[in-house]
This record gives structure tokens, sequence and C-alpha cells, in this order.
């Protein structure tokens, strides 16, 4: 039967008057109602009016058609898929593949496409921060130089080929070389995962005499054979700076590159904060400055070599053993001490706090200059230190949870290259490690790799190494692919993909899982593994699949059981007299001047240079960007009569190459240093050919400087570097902050004003940063920068004076001038109560909101730059021209939509990261409670791995951010202008007499 | 003839000029066929004139990033031009409004060209805000009228719209007055005019000017009036332009000396300006005998009198820096007298305090030869002036991490150059098409009608 179905009532009543409308378009036809009588009183549209509107009409159609709009069309999903909701984030927990680290990460993704890293907070490693190069790695997954597709070289040139063509070739390749006993090599660098780590086993095994060869450029072998030297066991401590109240490091640069720095900066953070007005004392001896030696609240610079004296001296004061101190007796504190320049009273005064600290302090040793058997002897007497110190077992962790985040043998590198020589190697394998570029050339490696018959490099580029290969096969970013780490025995954490892969790559895992003839994909091959071994090993109750989906979404496994501290193991003093014995004491300085190659934060050994925010991060020690150059200490550089920037030609054994000079006060006399990772030739558009590959110096070499009669301007963002005694820094030692917490920090006086001031009835955002505790690491620089869509303007333009960084560190010496003590002080907007920038701008297009924010309209701003003018930090950033407009190619995914990409001509700075604390405060919303403590932080708080800056809301008495605030240490910066910042910092205490 | 002159007794206009001689000679410029000397020199500037609009051009394509300016320095030579200009443009209604109302007559030869300077040196000002502007396209945010822009409307806190305020006020009034000083000459040349369009042209600028009783007596109450009004904005022009500065907080900048500094310091430059001008003019125009050594030296010891109180201001600057105790100001004016800038500041100290010493010797400020090489050294001095009062300061305020350095490109030098080339280009189509001297007010210093005493050669 039909049912009744009816639009309106009226139709219901069937009248005759909709029966005549029903169906028709238009009530009236245009010409109807154009011509309609002018009597027609009803119509409201005469003829004459007709005539008018049409007249009007004509005119602004033909003006509007004057501007040729683009066509642009906004698209939703047709098929949306689960999960995704427009404009909101989705985050994905992983891991970062950006060095052996492998600290957890979250990744946060919009409409697919990841935009941000972040670190994970329930990580047990990095706890949520993430170094600059990790959360600089987005713009690696972006790169437009990374390969498209597998390449196969022919004759000389590279031809794409497809993954069918690649597999059929080399698994039959693969069976030949099986077939005629040939040897196969699998070069890689550390594997942190342990699954692959497995594959890699199964794959070796299936073939005879195949081998695998571990290469890491700043691999710590040494220590471990110090280790096992010590200790008669091969291992990675797992140190424990919370634990520390006294550290001392010869070289190790742990703020810096070394093992773990996101985590140990963390850890030794926690005992800078002064909680119950305590804190840890860091003496570092070390013969250039790195972070690490920055944040020491004693630095000593020591010739390269003198460090084992000066540890020899310390166990010569510090050992019961009479034996050892027979040996050592040469080595007397006031010997040493005369021998290597150094104060007797320094290290007397090292000797007192290490002896007050037993089992609660760190001797830690490294650096790239202490490599082979000198750095194995460094560290047996550093071994000995700590076991005699009772910080074995308490201060480091070499049995519960060691680390696994390096591994590699440069002997057997070297065997492998006598091979490659020899003829003996039939097919190489190349996975994430480039030899060619980090070694120096006289071991020939690029010889050798011509004479290998077939070389397989996985890499996303055709890099140095690579470039010798006959296949390259592209790997995906680490952000397309699944995978799992284990930095430290029995943690593991999951590496899962966040977006599809973005060109034609494949991983080293499946590649390998296609040559065995495996019949699995690498997804599987994982989750089984995971299955086997880790979900054993955490004794999960719950399902397999269940335990699965809970650890991606967590991103890491922790089943470590315990603390960490073990009894102390039994320390082989054989290993100490051995070196003592082969120690000549007292002979013949050596004279000239050594070369030291170091890592930096912002490139660390240059496996990703080709990354334009790090290239942009300034160094920071030295404030340079864009390149290397050569380092001499000011005494130095005034006896040779050379001047910044005088470009040199550096010499040595080795290699030889032509690098600017900076004078960097802290280094030891006898040292240049050269930062390492540049020198690029096969990265990529960004950093090809800029700077000199200090790898090819060698690690420890005399060096000869010759000036060219060069000069170049160094794109430094920072050349002055005193405070010129401005109330910029405040600090003070630890004995007087004891005695008055306000110490350092007097002076102040409240300054009168007419004025009630503003009002805030909700939140008024405020932030405090802690200087005790800030190592000058720049991973807020880098978040920022992810976050803010803040654009790199090149070296050009630095050297201009026209970097575009929202928050930057600034560096300031006092002090000494040939070892000055380092101050590292975040800069950011102020947002003042009483801001210079809102009164000035004539178009108000800068103003307070009523949460205290200065918030800037970018639509409104007209560029007069006299708001930055008027801003005594100047931390405002002026767009010279439309940097982002060519920001083609993939590099655009990577910018955050929340935030607005600023046109040339506009004012822009620090907004407190409005959009994180919009979403905040939605979230709170959603959730219908109050936005509380810790909900809402900054890119640059959220990033930190020394938890220094607190951001949050001050009219909140119970908020972190308002007890900060009223602190004795915290202070504004300049506060005698009276501008009133809600930013606080916290004064400097150093632990020194 | 030697005789002992004062001030008024020295005649103020060459001798034997008769009244009919100041039409002839005022006119004759403009009604016969431009020289070549005139060509040469309007060719260049309109050359220049044109590049300058080409690099507008550039820089509206590429942005502010052509400049040389940077991040602590936000305003450098844009600004430093801008200042410059608005002080070139003191002169002219000093000249008009302020001396005529103290009835100074020597002013009546030199009042219109000083005048018309004003208003292209203020034109020629006016351009550098727009320039400077990173979205110069978006200029009008800066005027408080009603839009459609929801609530958003103009920060009256901010100086850089008093500035608005002031600089237009100053050009609007500036040109009413020259324009109505303008009327019975350009009367004269309607009378004198031989063809029909130019007759039209300067017919309907003259505004039916018939000369009677009743016009005269409007026009010396009106211009009276103007007088008036153009008074107090020749102080306060520059004042509101000293507080773009001195409302900052900025050490160097934040100084409330500020307004009398500027303000003598604009008078200054401006004389040197229209000293420099009218040498050239008087010579190129022959117009001699209107504009005498009398005029000159005149203009000549009121460059000498404001150039001491600018050299006042620069030492109780330096005094208050050190007497304050201020750190930053201290280290500020340091760093002016020995910092990177150093050679910026003792070049404006050499010429505005030093040079203009030399007019002391009543010879020395009769020459012409030396006064227009001082009048030139206190042009680039006063365009020194203004460079280290703003770069200086900037360039290392007070975080030094933020300190750096500013280096002009060839844009900022170019738009320099192009501010000349502006200016010019207008002046010298002033000197074509409008009477140079004020004909009817030049007539009133003339004695008329007296007997010639014996031996003597001036028409009294």
């Amino acid at each position: 039967m039909d049912k009744n179905y009816w639009q309106s009532l009226e139709e219901l009543a069937e009248t005759p008057e909709l029966e005549e409308v029903q169906g028709k378009e238009f009530l009236y036809t245009p010409e109807e109602l154009a011509t309609q009588d002018q009597s027609d009183e009803k119509s409201g549209v005469t003829r004459r009016e007709f005539l008018r509107l049409m007249g009007a009409g004509l005119v602004m159609a033909s003006a509007a058609a004057c501007t040729r709009r683009p066509v642009e069309k906004i698209v939703p999903y047709l098929n949306k898929p689960e999960e995704v909701t427009l404009g909101v984030a989705n985050w994905y927990a992983s891991t970062c593949g950006e060095c052996p680290a492998a600290c957890g990460i979250l990744a946060k993704t919009r409409e697919g496409r990841p935009i941000k890293l972040e670190g994970n907070p329930d990580h047990p490693m990095n706890k949520g921060g993430l170094c600059a190069r990790g959360q600089a790695s987005i713009l690696n997954l972006y790169d437009p130089d990374r390969l498209k597709g597998p390449l196969q070289k022919v004759g000389d040139n590279w031809e794409a080929a497809s993954w069918d063509k690649v597999d059929e070739t080399l698994a039959s390749l693969i069976k030949g070389v099986q077939e005629k006993g040939g040897q196969i090599r699998l070069l890689t660098g550390h594997v942190v995962s342990p699954s692959t780590r497995q594959l890699i086993q199964e794959f070796l095994s299936g073939v005879p005499n195949a081998k695998q060869i571990v290469f890491e450029p700043l691999g710590l072998e040494d220590l471990m054979k110090g280790q096992e030297a010590c200790y008669g066991q091969s291992v990675l401590p797992r140190y424990r700076f919370e634990k520390a109240k006294m550290v001392v490091s010869f070289g190790a640069d742990f703020l810096d590159t070394w093992l773990s720095p996101v985590e140990f900066t963390n850890r030794f953070s926690k005992t800078r904060k002064l909680a119950k007005g305590e804190m840890s004392k860091f003496v570092c001896f070390e013969p250039l400055l790195t972070v690490t030696g920055t944040n020491a609240d004693l630095h000593v610079p020591v010739r390269p070599g003198d460090e084992l004296k000066i540890a020899l001296s310390l166990v010569r004061s510090l050992t019961t053993d009479s034996t050892v101190s027979s040996v050592l007796g040469v080595f007397s504190l006031e010997k040493v001490a005369k021998e290597t320049g150094i104060d007797a009273k320094v290290l007397q005064e090292v000797v007192d706090h290490l002896s007050k600290h037993k089992g609660e302090s760190l001797i830690l040793g490294g650096g790239t200059f202490a490599k082979g058997n000198y750095g194995r002897a460094l560290h047996i007497v550093v071994n000995y230190l700590n076991t005699i110190l009772n910080n074995d077992g308490a201060t480091l962790d070499a049995q519960n949870s060691p680390s696994r985040q390096s591994s590699g043998s440069v002997e057997e590198l070297i065997a492998l290259i006598d091979e490659m020589h020899n003829g003996k190697v039939d097919l190489l394998l190349v996975y994430n490690t480039n030899p060619n570029f980090s070694l120096p050339r006289g071991l020939r490696f690029e010889e050798g790799l011509k004479k290998v018959p077939v070389v397989v490099s996985f890499a996303d580029r055709v890099d140095e190494t690579a470039k010798n290969a006959h296949w390259v096969l592209p790997v995906p970013h680490a952000l397309e692919s699944w995978g799992d780490a284990e930095p430290q025995a029995g943690l593991f954490s999951l590496f899962q993909p966040t977006i599809a892969p973005l060109y034609d790559t494949r991983s080293f895992q499946e590649s390998l899982l296609k040559w065995t003839g495996k019949n699995a994909n690498w997804h599987d091959y994982l989750k089984n593994y995971w299955q086997e071994n880790v979900y054993r090993r955490a004794g999960s109750p719950i399902l397999f699949e269940t335990f699965w989906e809970t650890s991606l979404r967590d991103g890491v496994v922790n089943t470590v059981k315990g603390a960490g501290s073990h009894a102390p193991r039994a320390f082989n003093t054989e290993a100490l007299l051995d070196v003592a014995s082969k120690l000549v004491y007292g002979n013949a300085k050596a004279t000239g001047i050594y070369l030291i190659s170091y890592p930096t934060i912002p490139l660390y050994d240059g496996r990703h240079a080709n990354n334009s925010w790090l290239m942009e991060l300034p160094d920071p020690v030295t404030k340079i960007t864009w390149r290397n150059y050569v380092s001499l200490s000011p005494a130095k550089a005034s006896e040779l009569h050379l001047k910044e920037g005088d470009v040199l030609k550096v010499k040595t054994d080795q290699h030889e190459g032509e690098l600017p000079l900076h004078i960097q006060p802290g280094l030891h006399k006898d040292v240049a240093a050269v930062p390492l990772g540049f020198g690029r030739s096969q990265v990529g558009r960004v950093a090809n050919e800029i700077g000199v590959n200090a790898f090819l110096f060698g690690s420890l070499s005399q060096v000869t400087l010759a000036p060219t009669g060069k000069w170049i301007k160094l794109a430094a963002t920072q050349q002055y570097h005193s405070i010129e005694g401005r109330p910029i820094i405040k600090e003070t030692t630890l004995e007087e902050y004891k005695k008055d917490p306000k110490a350092g920090n007097e002076g102040g006086v409240p300054l009168p004003s007419m004025w009630s001031g503003h009002k805030y009835e909700g939140h008024r955002w405020g932030m405090a940063i802690d200087l005790n505790s800030c190592t000058g690491c720049s991973a807020c620089m880098i978040g920022c920068q992810a976050e803010n869509n803040i654009p790199v303007v090149g070296e050009k333009r630095i050297k201009q004076g026209r970097e575009m960084h929202w928050i930057r560190i600034d560096r300031y010496y006092s002090g000494e001038k040939e070892n000055p003590e380092v101050s590292h002080q975040p800069m950011l907007c102020q947002h003042c109560e009483n801001a210079p920038c809102e009164t000035v701008c004539p178009v108000v297009a800068t103003l307070h909101d009523d949460e205290g924010l200065n918030v800037q309209v970018y639509n409104r701003c007209v560029g007069t730059r006299y708001c930055s003018n008027n801003c005594p930090y100047k931390v405002r950033r002026f767009n010279w021209y439309e940097y982002l407009k060519d920001l083609g190619g993939p590099l655009a995914y990577a910018l955050n939509p929340d935030v607005t990409v600023r046109e040339k001509g506009v004012m822009e700075k620090c907004t407190f990261c409005t959009q994180r604390i919009q979403a905040g405060k939605e979230a709170a919303k959603d959730l219908g409670k109050k936005v509380s403590d810790g909900d809402i932080k900054t890119a640059c708080q959220q990033s930190c791995p020394a938890e220094a800056i607190v951001f949050g809301d001050l009219n909140d008495p119970e908020s972190q951010i308002a007890k900060l605030t009223k602190d004795p240490r915290g202070y504004k910066v300049i506060e005698d202008l009276n501008t009133k910042p809600q930013i606080t910092y916290l004064t400097k205490v150093r632990n020194k007499e | 003839m030697e005789q002992v002159l004062t001030l008024d007794q020295e005649p103020l206009l060459g001798p034997k000029k008769t009244i009919a001689d100041v039409n002839e000679d005022v006119c004759k410029p403009m009604e016969r066929f431009p020289s070549k000397a005139w060509w040469v020199v309007f060719g260049i500037a309109a050359s220049i004139l044109t590049m300058g609009l080409g690099l507008v051009a550039y820089q509206l394509h590429m942005g502010m990033g052509v400049w040389g300016l940077n991040h602590p320095v936000g305003w450098g030579i844009d600004i430093t031009n801008f200042v410059f200009w608005i002080g070139i443009g003191h002169a002219g209604t000093l000249i008009s409004a302020i001396l005529h109302l103290f009835r100074q007559r020597w002013r009546t030869s030199i009042n219109r060209a000083a005048e018309a300077m004003t208003i292209f040196a203020v034109m020629t000002a006016g351009l550098f805000p727009l320039i400077h502007l990173g979205r110069n396209w978006f200029f009008y945010w800066l005027l408080p009228y009603p839009n459609q822009r929801g609530s958003l409307w103009v920060n009256f806190r901010s100086p850089l719209l008093w500035d608005v305020f002031a600089v237009s006020t100053y050009f609007t009034i500036s040109l009413v007055f020259w324009y109505i000083g303008l009327i019975p000459d350009l009367a004269s040349v309607r009378d004198r005019a031989k063809n029909k369009v130019r007759r039209l042209i300067y017919g309907i600028l003259a505004l039916g000017w018939r000369g009677s009783q009743r016009h005269w007596n409007h026009y010396e109450i009106a211009y009276l009036i103007l007088a008036g009004l153009s008074t107090p904005l020749v102080l306060s022009v520059h004042s509101i332009v000293s507080f773009d500065f001195a409302t900052s907080l900025l050490p160097g900048w934040h100084t409330t000396i500020f307004p009398p500094y500027f303000v003598a310091g604009a008078i200054f430059s401006g004389f040197a300006m229209v000293v420099t001008l009218l040498v050239i003019v008087r010579k190129v125009f022959q117009l001699e005998d209107y504009i005498t050594l009398v005029h000159l030296e005149n203009m000549n010891k009121i460059i000498l009198v404001t150039g001491m109180m600018v050299g006042y201001a620069y030492g109780c600057e330096f005094f208050t820096a050190w007497y304050s105790g201020n750190i930053y100001e201290w280290f500020t004016f340091k760093n002016r007298a020995m910092g990177p800038y150093a050679w910026a500041y003792w070049t404006m100290v050499t010429s505005n305090v030093i040079a203009p010493q030399l007019f002391w010797s009543k010879k020395l400020r009769r020459s012409i030869p030396v006064m227009f090489v001082i009048s030139l050294i206190v042009n680039i001095g006063m365009w020194f002036e203004r460079f280290t009062i703003i770069s200086t300061s900037l360039h290392r305020d007070f975080l030094p991490t933020n300190w750096d350095i500013y280096i002009p490109t060839f844009v900022d030098w170019g738009y320099t150059l192009f501010s000349f080339g502006f200016f010019f280009t207008f002046f010298l189509l002033f000197c074509r098409f409008l009477p140079t001297i004020a004909m009817s007010e030049v007539k009133s210093t003339m004695h008329v009608g007296r007997k010639v005493p014996e031996g003597e050669e001036y028409v009294f």
C-alpha cells in the first residue's frame, strides 16, 4: 500500500496554489520578474529598480573580475579514515631513530601527516624530553633529497629499478655467492633493535662465511674494552646521575652526545634543582669546551693526554691498596699538578669531595680523543676510581639494566677493509652506516669498496658510501617503518609508522626477509619476536594481542626489575697496574697543537646533516651556525696573531683543509678543535660541501695551522659574551645560597607605579626558567621551531643578524678570559606587564590579552618595527622576506596547521604557544573540568630534558609556577626597567669554593 | 662707497632696482625657454627619482630585507632620512611665519624659496615612513578613519601615530600658507602671460586676484592668521618627531632634552639647506640683487646660534648620561664616541659644532664659497646626527647577546639618493613654474619714490 509522503502541511491540504508551484524550480522566471508591471507594487522590484540593480551588478561583477583568484578547493575526506578527525591531532608513541640512544617519542600527526615529535613522558629514559636532533628529525622525513625508489648502477649511471628486479637479482646473487662458497659481509651501524639483531643472525646463519661488522663512528668500544679488562665483562654501564653528588668527567660529554645525552641531562639536572638546599658538584677535565664542560662547577682545560695522569693522581690519593699506591708513587697530586699546569689545590679539592661522597659519586671517561689504547687505559683508571669509591653498582649499573646504545669494533672494520682489498669479499651489504664519510682516508676504505664485486647499500640517499655501491635500496624513515629498540637491557620500545611511506622504499629488514626466502613480512616477524621474547619477559597476564596494542599505545615496555643497584663487581687490579707500568712518567712533553674533532649537539656525526633546522641551530657553545671552524684558545690565537674568521690551512698527517678560525675561551692552549658532521658531499642540497669533514683529520693528531690570508665572517648569532655588569644573569655559590637563598639576587627595589596594572579574572600565564638546571642544549629552540612554523633564513641572513628563532639561548662568559665560567640563558618574549612594545605600535597589532599574554596580531601588523626597537630583550623577529613562500615539496607537510604562516613585512615572536594553551583549555572543557597545573605545556617546556622551564597559571596559588615565581632565587631580567616580565628566572648557583 | 650700515640701514636689495625690475627679474626665468643648465640638473634629479621608483618596486617585490637593517637595528637610514628631511622642512615656516610675526623684513627675499623647500622636504620626509613599513600597502591603517575592520582603530598612545598627525598638519598648514602667499604673485604672472593657456592656468591659480584694497586687506589678515597658526607648528613637529625616540626606553633615545634639541637641530639644518639652495638659485637665475649678502649673512648668524645650541645639547646629553649613573645610558654614549660608529659621531660633532664657528668672522660669513661649503658640511653633519642617534642607540642596547652591527646596503644608500632626486625634481619644477621670490613682499621693502642722494647708488 502506498504510504502518503508529504512535504508540507500545504501539500497535505492540497491547495491549488501549491499544485501550480510544485515541481517548478523558480517561483517566477527572471523574465517574468523583469517584465512585471510597474504598478505591481507587491513584487517589490520595479523595472527601473531592476535596471539599476543590473547596472550596479555589472559594475561590481566587472570590478570583482579584475582580480583573478586561483580556484581553491577544500576537499574533505570522501571516506573519512577511522580515528582521523579534521583539525584534531592524533598522537602515536614510537621511538626516535636519530641516534643509537633510541629515546621514546610521541609523534603528533594531523590529517595523517606527522608534524611534530615530542619525548614520550612515559619512557623511563628520556621522560618527555627530546634533544634538538630528535625533534628536527621530522624534517628528515620530508627531506626532498631522499631517494624515491631503488637504484641500480649501470655503467657509471644510476638507473631506477623495481623492487621485483632487486629481489630477483639479489636473491640469485646471494644464492650464487653461497654456492661458490663466497664471502658475504654485512656492515652496519649499531643495531639497537633486538629483533633486527635476531633477523641478521638468522640471515647470516643461512650463509656460510657470512659475517656482520658493526661500525659506529662515535662508538664507545674503548669503554667496553676497559670494562672487560677490569671486570671481565664487556658492557656499557647505565650511569645513574641522579644518585651522584659528585661527578668527575674526563672528557665524557654526557650532556652533548655521549651515549644517552637526553637521559643524562634529565638525571643530572635532578641534582641541580637545589631540592633541600643541596646540589651535586661537577668537575670536568677536558681539552676543549663542550656543553657538558660549560655546565661544570669546575672546568679544567687539560692537554690531551694529561687526563690519564690526572686520573692516576686521584687514584694515588684515594686508594687504600698499598700495591697500587706504591706503583703510582710518582703520581702525587703536586707532581701531576706541576706537570699538567693545573693548580694542586684544585686536584686536592676534587680528592676531598670524592672521599666525602663514597658510593654517591661518578667518574666518567671518554670523548673523541680518548680512543684506542689511550682510551682503554683511561677507562681502566676511571673504572678503578669508581670501584674504590664504591660507585660500581651504586651510581653505575652494569648488571641490572646496562646500556645497549653502542657497539662496534674498529679492529673488525680494519680487518674487513683488508679483506676487501684482498678481493675476499664477494658481496657487501651496508646498512645504517657511512664509513666512507666517517673514516680517515688513510684507512683506504673507498679503494677497498671499489674492489668488492657487488655492494648493496641500504640508505635513504646516495650517500658517500652508497655512491660506490652497485645497488642503493632506499629505506624508509623511522616514522614510516615498524621496528623496535632495546636501548637498555630489558627496556623495549616500538617504532610504528605514523604515515604511509612517502616514496617507494622498503625497510632493510623486509629485504633480508625476502632474500632469505622467508614467507613473512617484517611487521609479522617483529610481532612474533615480541610475542616470544618481550611478552614472555614482561610476564604479562594479559593476552598477547592486548599486550601488543598496549605496547604500541605506550610505546615502551619496561621489563627491568629493581632500581638498578647491584653488588660491586670484583676489580682486576692487574689491569690498572698494567696501565701504570706502561705509562712512562715525566716523558718529554710533546710540542705543538693537537687537533680534536668532536661531535656537537646540532649535527652529532653528520649522519642527518641535510636538515636546515639543525644547520641553523647555533652551536650551544660557539653560537656559530651553518659551517664548521677550527677553535683555538684566546692565548694561542694571540700568540699566532690570528683573529676571528681568519681562514687557516689546517693540516694533519691525514688530511688538510681550510677552516675559518673561531677563538673559543675554555680551550686548552695546545688544542685546536673542529666540529664533526660537516663537509658532507652526498647528503643533499642543504648540507653538501659546507665546511670540512673533520673525521678526515684523524681523531687526535698533531696539527699545523697556517693563515691563508683569507677572512670570512662566521654566521654567529651572538657576538658579545659578557653581561657588562648588568642584571641579566644572577648567580651565587652554593655556600652563599645556603646562608641566604636570596644570595646573588639582591636589589630589586619595587618600583612605584601610578597605574593599578592589568586585571586577570581567569588565568594568568607565566613561566619560570631555572638557570641552574638549563644546560644550554638548545632542544627548546628546535621544539619551538617545529611547533611554530619558524622559518630558516640561511647563512647569509644569519650574518646580517636576521635569525628567526623565537627562543634562543644566550650564553655568557664571566671570570677568567682563558677559562671562563659559562651561563646559559633561554631568552624569549617576556610577556611584560608593562610591555614597551604595546604602547608604541601605531596600529595596535601587539597588545595585552586578559590572560597576561602579550599577543601579536599578524594580520594587523604593518611592519614599523618600532616594537622591536623598543623591546629591551630584542626577542621580536621581523619577516624581512617571504620566507615560507618557496617551501615547496614535501617540506610543507611539516608545517603546523594550528599556527599561522607569517607573511613578509610582519613582526612575530613567542606566543607562549597560544595554540597549545587553547588546545589545553578545549581539552579541559571537553572533560568538563578546570585546566589543572601541568595540562598545558609550551613546546620549549615540553622538550626540555632538564625540566628547566616551567609554565603555568600564576593565578592558581597551588601551581608549580606560582610557587617558583615566589622563590627567593626568582628574578626578572633587567627588572630596573619596570617592564614586569611574566618570566621569572631562578638564579644560577655554582657549587664551588 | 664705504659706510657703516646697521641691519635696518643696509639695503636689502641690490642697486638701482625699480618695481618693474622686480617683476621682470623674477618672472624672466619662468617665461623663457629653460636654460641648458636647468635641463641638465633636472635630468639628473628626475633620473634619480626614476631609479628610486625602481627601488620601491624592488622592495615591494622582495620585502624589507633588501635594506641593510637587521635584528637589533630595526630603523636605520630610513628613519634617518625621515628625520633629516623633516628637519630641513623647518626653516621655511620659521622664516615665513615667525620672522613675519617679528617683522623681520629681510625675510621677504627668501621666504618663498624657503617655504617651497619646506613643502618638498616634508613631502620627501613623508616618503620614508611609508617606505620603511614592512607591509607598505597597508599604510592607511595608520589613519584613524571609520572603517569596516570591526572595532580596529589606531593606537593613540603610539608616538608614531602622533607623527602622522604632526607631519600631516604641518604639511597642510605650510602648503596653505605658501599658496596664500603666492596669490598676488600668481596674478602678476597671469597678467604678464602672453598666451591663453598660460593665462588660464595662472588665472585659475590666482583665484581672481585683482589687487584691490579689499583683496589686500583680506590677504594680509589671512596671512597673519596663518603665520600665527604655523608658529607653534614649527616647534611641535620636531618635538613630536623627537617623541618617537624620547618616549621609548632605549638608552640614547629616552631623553627629556630631545624636543628642544631636535627643534634647534631642525632650524640649524633647515637654514643650512636654505643657504645651500639660495646660493645656487641666486646664481643660476641671476637674482643676486634680490637675495643679497644681507640675507645670507643673517641666515649664517642663525646657523651659528643654533649650531651652538646643538653643541650644547650634545654636551648636555653626555653629561646626563654620566651623571645619572645609569649604566645603559652611559654605555651607549661611550659607545657613540668610541664604538664602531665613532666615525659617524665625530663627523657629526665636527660638522655641527666646530664648522659653524667660522661664522664668528664677518668676513667668512659674508663669503659665498665659505658659506656654501659650511652649509653643506652642516647638512652632512645633521644627517649624521640622526644616523648616530638612531643606529648607535639600537645596535647595542640592553642585552649584549643582541648586539650587532648595521651595514647599509645599496638599497639604503639608493633611497637616500632617491630622496634628493625627489626633492630636487620638485624644487626645480618650482623654480621653473612659480616665482621664486615673493615679488609683492619684496616690493614692500623698497623705498620707492625717495630721492637718490648725491653719490648714492641705491634706490631709496
